[in-house]
């Protein structure tokens, strides 16, 4: 089998496939449960970026510099951290920068282990392969770390008195904040874990049903989805526990005093 | 951090220097064999010297190891940490306290001598409890100095404050975990070996929690029990002052007096110096001897609490009867 076996689906059979998604809504508006605007305007924007993608895609492929696929791969960063303002009750640019930074510095190492030593694709920029798994990696793992960041907000909100009764008792910020950090982390991790556990049993993974349905042979499939399983929950454990040392910062001060005033802030507002 | 000259050789052997210069009277409490603490991370009890602290500790070259202060030898030393004056007035000068561009507390000067029991006195508002948060760096004035004997809180490392003054919150609210687990937070913090459960039984029948299993849910406990554990927990760090804020507030009229009445025991027993936040004039004697009175974030009146309340009510009688007249006549 070669990629050429492919099925490329129908725009009239999408647009059909569109029919029990228009029911639904449907219902949801006549029963007033909500949910209608943002699912229309989900859909849409959905199509539209995808189009815009492929457009983008389609020239981005043909360019022989790296500097093309340097520049998208810093695009895709950038977008996805902000999107992590949309999430995040107390979000602040300051935040979306932190996200930026741990997500682009693991990343890299990611996408250098992935590149160079597990596929050997040459040259290293290869915007046929460098694309993709990077926007598989940003995808999930942006959703862990925003989970990370928020959880840890709401623990340190919920728990400050325990928090500070630690801090009492002679501990350190990390010991204090400990429990609020280990729950940020379980956040981030269990969607990426439960995944991994019902992989290949339950559900077969959107990029290997991607390769299956253009025609791949299923092992070489099956590669490329490990490959992008370990790299997701490592990017997404090294980023949440890189973002988590650095919003400490902004909880604690240096002296392990729990800033009360910037709490009292956020919560106002 | 400023060097210190005093600094103690980084070894086991260290002379019980907090001890030995404690001008506090000598007490059950005190005489209980529990290791204490020293600056640089040591258990400087003699009979605790086998005391694993930390599992490297047992290695005479602590230097390569980390403390039971987390941080290595190398930090430690360099530093030169001191350890705690034991029995010197607690000062505060000049204290001014802003969150964002609120001026909570407007210029405090405060004496807490040793020997004395103080409770802080004053409406809701009035700057009482983040007055008491200065006292072990919880949060630092913005302005001003907070100083152990002629020492300003900030040339000692963090941990070494907060455990020789103590906190206890006005929300008795435990840590997750049985009696037992509170108890020994403390120790776990600094990794030290632990109590024996008849020293744990014994520290809870300090604060008159009698017939407590160790094993129970700390969140079971009542709300006097619970007040009453944190106390005991906030005594396993060996403070030499206490600061509770409003510790009978959550209680009811009862449970607020044995509360008070067991701090009252506990400070006659172990000679520990307690400043008290409270808001409940007929309370306030049973917590301390010396009143200060605050009011919009100063002080506005301070002496033995007979005196002080007595004209504090007359003030307060004149005031509302004024009122009464004012609102009668409009």
């Amino acid at each position: 089998m070669n990629a050429h076996d492919g099925i490329t689906p129908n725009w009239p059979g999408i647009l059909a496939l569109a029919i029990p998604l228009a029911v639904g809504i449907l219902i949801l508006a006549r029963q007033q449960l909500g949910l209608v605007r943002p699912l229309i305007i989900a859909t849409t924007r959905m199509v539209l970026q995808l189009l815009a993608l492929g457009l983008v895609l389609g020239w981005v492929f043909s360019t022989t510099s790296p500097w093309v696929v340097l520049g998208m791969a810093a695009v895709m960063l950038v977008v996805s951290a902000s999107t992590v303002n949309a999430r995040q009750r107390s979000g602040s640019w300051l935040l979306r920068v932190e996200v930026l930074i741990t997500l682009a510095l693991v990343v890299a190492v990611v996408m250098g282990l992935a590149v160079k030593l597990a596929l050997g694709v040459s040259p290293w920029y290869s915007p046929q392969v460098m694309i993709p798994l990077l926007g598989m990696l940003l995808g999930n793992s942006v959703s862990g770390v925003t989970l990370a960041a928020e959880r840890l907000d709401s623990e340190l909100r919920q728990n400050r008195d325990l928090v500070e009764q630690r801090l009492a008792l002679g501990a350190t910020t990390r010991q204090a904040a400990h429990e609020a950090i280990k729950a940020a982390i379980h956040a981030a991790l269990t969607p990426t874990i439960n995944s991994m556990m019902i992989a290949g049993i339950v559900a077969i993974p959107g990029m290997m049903t991607g390769q299956l349905l253009q025609g791949a042979n299923p092992t070489v499939a099956l590669r490329y989805q490990i490959l992008i399983y370990i790299g997701i929950s490592g990017t997404v454990c090294l980023s949440s526990l890189l973002l988590l040392s650095l919003r400490l910062r902004h909880y604690f001060t240096p002296f392990d005093q729990l800033r009360v005033a910037q709490l009292d802030e956020k919560q106002n507002s | 951090m400023t060097g210190y000259l005093a600094a103690e050789p980084a070894s086991l052997a260290t002379p019980n220097q907090a001890l030995r210069d404690s001008k506090a009277p000598k007490t059950a409490w005190a005489d209980q064999t529990i290791p204490r603490l020293e600056a640089n991370g040591h258990v400087s009890n003699q009979s605790q010297n086998s005391v694993e602290v930390g599992f490297f500790m047992v290695v005479p070259m602590s230097l390569f190891s980390q403390g039971a202060d987390g941080r290595s030898g190398w930090a430690r030393r360099f530093q030169n940490e001191k350890s705690w004056p034991r029995g010197e007035p607690l000062r505060l000068s000049q204290v001014k306290l802003s969150r964002g561009s609120t001026e909570i507390l407007h210029g405090i000067d405060l004496t807490f001598e040793p020997g004395k029991r103080y409770v802080i006195v004053g409406a809701s508002g009035s700057g009482k409890s983040t007055l008491l948060r200065l006292l072990n760096r919880l949060e630092d004035p913005t302005s001003g100095e907070v100083r152990i004997g002629d020492h300003p809180l900030t040339e000692f490392p963090i941990w070494l404050v907060r455990r020789s003054i103590g906190m206890v919150f006005q929300t008795p609210r435990p840590l997750p975990g049985s009696v037992r687990e509170n108890l020994l937070y403390p120790w776990m913090l600094k990794k030290l070996s632990t109590p024996a459960d008849a020293t744990l039984v014994e520290n809870l029948e300090h604060v008159g929690l009698k017939g407590i299993t160790l094993d129970r849910d700390a969140a079971s406990l009542s709300g006097g029990e619970r007040q009453r554990l944190l106390i005991a927990v906030a005594l396993q760090a060996r403070p030499e002052i206490l600061a509770l804020d409003e510790p009978t507030a959550s209680l009811d009229p009862e449970m607020a007096r044995t509360v008070a009445h067991s701090l009252q025991r506990l400070s006659q027993e172990t000679g520990i110096r307690t400043i008290a936040v409270c808001h409940q004039p007929d309370l306030a004697p049973l917590l301390g001897e010396t009143v200060i009175v605050m009011k919009e974030g100063r002080v506005v009146d301070q002496g033995p609490i007979g005196l002080v309340l007595e004209k504090q009510q007359t003030e307060w009688l004149e005031r509302a009867s004024s009122e009464r007249t004012t609102g009668a006549n409009s």
